[in-house]
């Protein structure tokens, strides 16, 4: 079977969600951890659990069973839905430009551990909050 | 934040580390950049000794920490760890090659089949009957129990210590508290070694020979969804799983846990509605010729397992725990390490119960020459009646504050003359299983938890134990159910 054409290839887009929301075998890359409870954010370091890790989430039920590296760990929903990987997610084939698998991994976001007074929901850049920030100071 | 910016924020972690380098004069053993990285990430140990060691340079070190925790949005450690980990990956990249995989390995399918739920539960029951039932209660408690309590005890040590203190020492007093009905060696240490050693080494080494195939981990992920019923998280399978052998040592255990609230749980669950294993055996022999009861008195123990975690972690305060447990590839275990790990539990075991043995033995010895026993007796008789079984069963619940299971083995021979009747069996069983742990476990409590906290489980305990007696009673009667 040949390659199908560029314009008929499935649209690849990215999506970060918890790592709750995987699907079984799913794999995603961990793009920041989003607690405000240091405990927490202590024992998912304690696990390798950084950004940049490739994780596969291999079970959701009784607990949720993970792997990274050549490790597995089981983490219950609580830390499980603190850690916000980047998935690739395939959409019906269509226009627009499309990514060849594997390269959108290549974005290396640094949101990291938000501050409580710095919470401003999931989708926010953690850079655009330290700006903010630093004209809160200033003023 | 631009890419120059991230170099430039990624250096200040740098300049610190250098800078607390610099002021650091002492040498700590370790190089100096491991000590600038942990004063960075605040590790409370080494900074009061480099507070103590060099008090001049820790102003300006502290300093220094501030000034860079300020510069970063997140933790320190956590900057680090991710710097650490991004040379980890480095060095991987550079060094390991991965082939890929188009099956699973055989071990990883079945540890799959481990933690999932529809064959995990089966895989689980497996182990209980096999490991539990066949190996501890059949093997252990059967065959090896018979061994020495027949055929050593009774047939040599028993009657040679009879004859050689009844020869050597003259008071009938003395006499009785050596080798009389409860004496030192015809009961204390017989029951240490002929009865309690079996069962416990089997117990042990299965439960090594479990934990080292990992298997306690994959079962921790199995039942952290109930554990958290009970304020507990999965990781505390490991101290229950081990209260089954010996409620004790696995007081001492619950120390692992992480908050003193799971510890405090974990305690009472221990005390209440786990029993060991020579309880166990006990247990399960009476109840041989009533499958119904068996069975009765297993739902009524899950149960209340259940109900009263339920209540503790309701009304003990304290944050929700979280669960994380490492899940180790499936490995056949080592002979050796098995050995050596039952070889140092049994040790442990007999260092610290035989004690208690000798010590029930003169207590029960006094008792019974003050008359407090009588007494005691006397008093416990009435919560006896009231739960439906004959007033003699009250001497097996006294000496089964002692021993659980001394109290449990003082109901075969009352169940032997036909004293009582199926329901008063389950009633019984049900009584004692949740009655007071032995003294053993007792003085553990007080030793691991402090004395308000382990009076107050016994007084729990002991009213619940009664309590669940009398329930058990009034639904039997209530449901016109003989056994």
């Amino acid at each position: 079977m040949s390659q199908p054409a560029d314009n008929h290839r499935p649209k690849v887009v990215l999506d970060i969600q918890p790592l709750t929301r995987l699907n079984t075998g799913q794999i995603g890359k961990v793009v920041y951890l989003y607690t405000t409870n240091r405990d927490k954010l202590q024992k998912i370091m304690a696990m390798g659990i950084l950004p940049g890790m490739a994780i596969t989430l291999l079970q959701k039920f009784p607990s949720f069973v993970l792997q990274i590296g050549n490790s597995q760990f089981a983490v219950d929903k609580e830390l499980a839905e603190i850690i916000f990987v980047e998935t690739e997610v395939m959409l019906e084939k269509g226009g627009g430009e499309s990514l060849p698998a594997g390269r959108g991994f290549g974005r290396r976001w640094r949101w990291g551990w938000l501050d409580m007074k710095m919470r401003r929901g999931p989708h926010q850049r953690f850079s655009d909050i330290k700006k903010e920030r630093d004209v809160d100071q200033k003023s | 934040m631009s890419e120059a910016d991230q170099k430039k924020a990624s250096d200040i972690l740098e300049m610190s580390v250098e800078k607390i380098e610099g002021l650091l004069k002492r040498e700590y053993g370790i190089s100096k950049r491991s000590i600038a990285l942990l004063l960075l990430q605040e590790d409370s140990e080494l900074t009061s000794l480099v507070v103590a060691c060099e008090p001049e340079n820790f102003a300006k070190i502290k300093e220094i920490v501030a000034r860079t925790r300020a510069y970063y949005q997140e933790p320190l450690s956590y900057i680090i760890a991710l710097r650490r980990q991004e040379e980890v990956n480095r060095i991987i990249r550079s060094a390991v090659e991965y082939r890929e995989r188009t099956k699973l390995p055989r071990r990883e399918q079945l540890s799959r089949m481990m933690t999932n739920p529809i064959t995990g539960v089966p895989i689980l029951f497996i182990v209980l009957y096999f490991g539990l039932y066949k190996f501890v209660g059949g093997f252990g408690a059967g065959t090896l129990v018979d061994l020495l309590e027949n055929g050593l005890f009774q047939k040599f040590i028993n009657p040679l210590a009879e004859k050689g203190v009844t020869t050597l020492v003259p008071s009938t007093v003395i006499q009785a508290l050596l080798v009389g009905e409860y004496g030192i060696i015809t009961l204390g240490i017989r029951y240490a070694v002929a009865l309690i050693l079996p069962i416990v080494a089997t117990f042990f080494f299965a439960f090594a020979l479990i934990e080292d195939t990992g298997y306690l981990s994959r079962l921790a992920l199995l039942v952290d969804r109930v554990f958290k019923k009970i304020g507990l998280t999965g990781r505390a399978v490991i101290p229950i799983v081990l209260g089954l052998g010996c409620d004790t040592m696995a007081t001492m255990v619950t120390r692992t846990l992480p908050t003193k609230r799971e510890r405090i749980i974990a305690t009472l669950l221990l005390g209440l509605a786990v029993p060991c294993s020579a309880q166990l055996g006990v247990i399960l022999s009476l109840l041989a010729d009533t499958p119904k009861g068996l069975l009765l008195w297993a739902v009524v123990i899950i149960s209340v397992f259940i109900l009263v975690g339920y209540l503790a972690s309701l009304a003990i305060p304290g944050e929700e725990p979280s669960f994380y447990i490492e899940i180790p590839p499936l490995r056949w275990p080592s002979a050796r390490n098995i050995i050596t790990k039952t070889y140092h539990r049994v040790k442990w075991y007999f260092a610290e119960i035989f004690p208690m043995f000798i010590l029930a033995s003169i207590l029960i010895w006094l008792g019974k020459l003050l008359g407090i026993f009588d007494w005691l007796t006397k008093l416990l008789a009435y919560p006896v009646r009231r739960i439906g079984l004959p007033e003699r069963t009250a001497v097996a619940f006294l000496f089964g504050f002692f021993r659980r299971d001394y109290g449990a083995a003082g109901l075969y021979d009352l169940k032997r003359v036909g004293m009582l009747s199926g329901n008063q069996l389950l009633i019984a069983c049900v009584t004692l299983t949740l009655f007071l742990p032995c003294i053993a476990q007792f003085l553990m409590n007080v030793k691991e938890r402090g004395w308000k906290v382990a009076f107050a489980i016994s007084l729990f305990v002991l009213t619940f134990s009664f309590s669940a007696g009398f329930l058990v009673n009034s639904m039997l009667d209530l449901l016109r159910i003989t056994l």
